[in-house]
């Protein structure tokens, strides 16, 4: 069985779209945050596999959901990806920093991402 | 004595560790610092394919709708020259006599008829333009006389709404290695569009020649066009300032069909307007060919 994904965006297209893409790849279970605050409860409750995470956020933005996320120690092992609209070199050192895995570039056919995940089964 | 040498090499060991751990921050922000630009390349690059994608599929599109008004435009015009023959056939009183009442519906009938026609040979002359269909046939002209025919042209419009309508060219003859027909269709659209929104004053065609380039002028003394309106002037179906009912309608493609054929002769054209005073359309056609020529001569 494929794993849990936790999708953190406000953008209810972007999100739409990642799912379909995502369930067409297998991955079924997948829920949803709008803000960064909802999803770290919600990561602490359903112990995703993977956290995908947009960097422009209501509240506290991207780069601190995973830098707390990373800081939860009852979630060893989780993969994140940062995904974002807007490509910037100073972010991706950033989305580094903060303990992503990857920074990825929101295309319309969310390519990059369906890349990272390809090997979490 | 050996004491003093030993803390030396203590403090050279610290000193060492330091310069280890320094270095390896330093390793690790490099990496970092490398992941980061790595991925921004990966994802820039993605993305720029991504735009070429959706400018050709742009670009696609955009040559589908010149292709569906030309085929619409060619299917429109028979039946519209059959309906304009039929009326003319009517107003000539050739299946019988008609009264003065059914004379002036037939020829209001017959002048929005010529305006349809009017429409459809700009789209179709706008499409081809677009769709690169046009080629340029040149050869080298005397643009003086472009002007003469044209004004001979308007001469009849112009004193119909009392407008004085005439050219100045510094020489008599300014030549030009350029296709004729398309020229004097810029001139024609420009003095059309000069005469119906000037309603006293004058109308003058400006030829000067410069180094590279020929630039014409066609002024007028009309209403003008305002600032905020300048940038839109020669978009596709913009018809401003018009009075309801004032003059002849237009298609509100002239402008546009001038600048297609400027821009093929990779010339420039601009307006400069004024409310109340008046436009001036200038255009300008690159004469290298001309040069090129009486060099090799």
């Amino acid at each position: 069985m494929k794993k849990r994904i936790l999708i953190i965006d406000d953008n209810e297209q972007d999100k739409k779209i990642m799912k379909r893409f995502l369930n067409k790849a297998g991955f079924q279970d997948i829920s949803f945050a709008v803000t960064g605050e909802e999803g770290l409860d919600k990561a602490d409750s359903e112990k995703p596999a993977l956290v995908i995470l947009d960097t422009i956020l209501p509240g506290i933005d991207g780069f601190e959901t995973c830098r707390r996320l990373r800081e939860s120690k009852k979630l060893s092992g989780l993969r994140i990806i940062i995904i974002t609209g807007s490509i910037d070199a100073v972010d991706a050192v950033k989305a580094r920093k903060v303990g992503a895995d990857d920074y990825c570039a929101k295309t319309s056919d969310f390519a990059p991402l369906l890349e990272a995940v390809a090997g979490l089964t | 004595m050996k004491k003093p040498k030993k803390r030396k090499s203590k403090n050279t060991a610290i000193k060492l560790k330091k310069l280890e751990i320094e270095l390896k921050e330093a390793k690790n922000e490099l990496e970092i610092q490398t992941w980061g630009l790595e991925k921004t390349n990966k994802a820039i690059k993605l993305l720029y394919k991504e735009l070429e994608a959706r400018n050709k599929r742009l670009r696609e599109l955009d040559k589908l709708k010149s292709d569906f008004i030309s085929t619409v435009s060619h299917e429109l015009r028979t039946p519209l020259s059959i309906v304009k023959e039929g009326i003319n056939l009517v107003m000539d009183e050739i299946p019988g006599e008609i009264n003065e009442k059914q004379k002036k519906v037939l020829t209001a009938s017959k002048d929005n008829i010529d305006r349809l026609t009017r429409i459809i040979n700009n789209l179709l002359d706008i499409s081809k333009i677009e769709s690169g269909k046009i080629e340029l046939n040149k050869k080298e002209f005397n643009v003086a006389g472009v002007i003469t025919r044209t004004i001979n042209l308007f001469k009849s419009k112009a004193r119909e709404k009392g407008l004085e309508l005439k050219a100045e060219y510094a020489l008599k003859k300014i030549n030009l290695y350029a296709d004729t027909d398309k020229i004097n269709q810029i001139f024609i659209n420009l003095v059309d569009n000069a005469i119906k929104f000037t309603d006293k004053g004058v109308i003058e065609i400006f030829v000067r020649e410069k180094k590279d380039e020929i630039e014409c002028v066609v002024s007028d003394t009309g209403i003008g066009i305002s600032k905020s309106d300048l940038p839109r002037v020669f978009s596709k179906f913009q018809q401003f300032g018009r009075v309801p009912g004032a003059g002849e309608k237009g298609t509100g493609l002239g402008l546009s069909i001038a600048k297609g054929l400027v821009e093929m002769h990779k010339g420039e054209i601009w307006a400069e307007s004024e409310l109340g005073k008046g436009t001036k359309f200038i255009f300008t056609i690159p004469k290298e060919k001309t040069r090129a020529r009486s060099r090799s001569d």
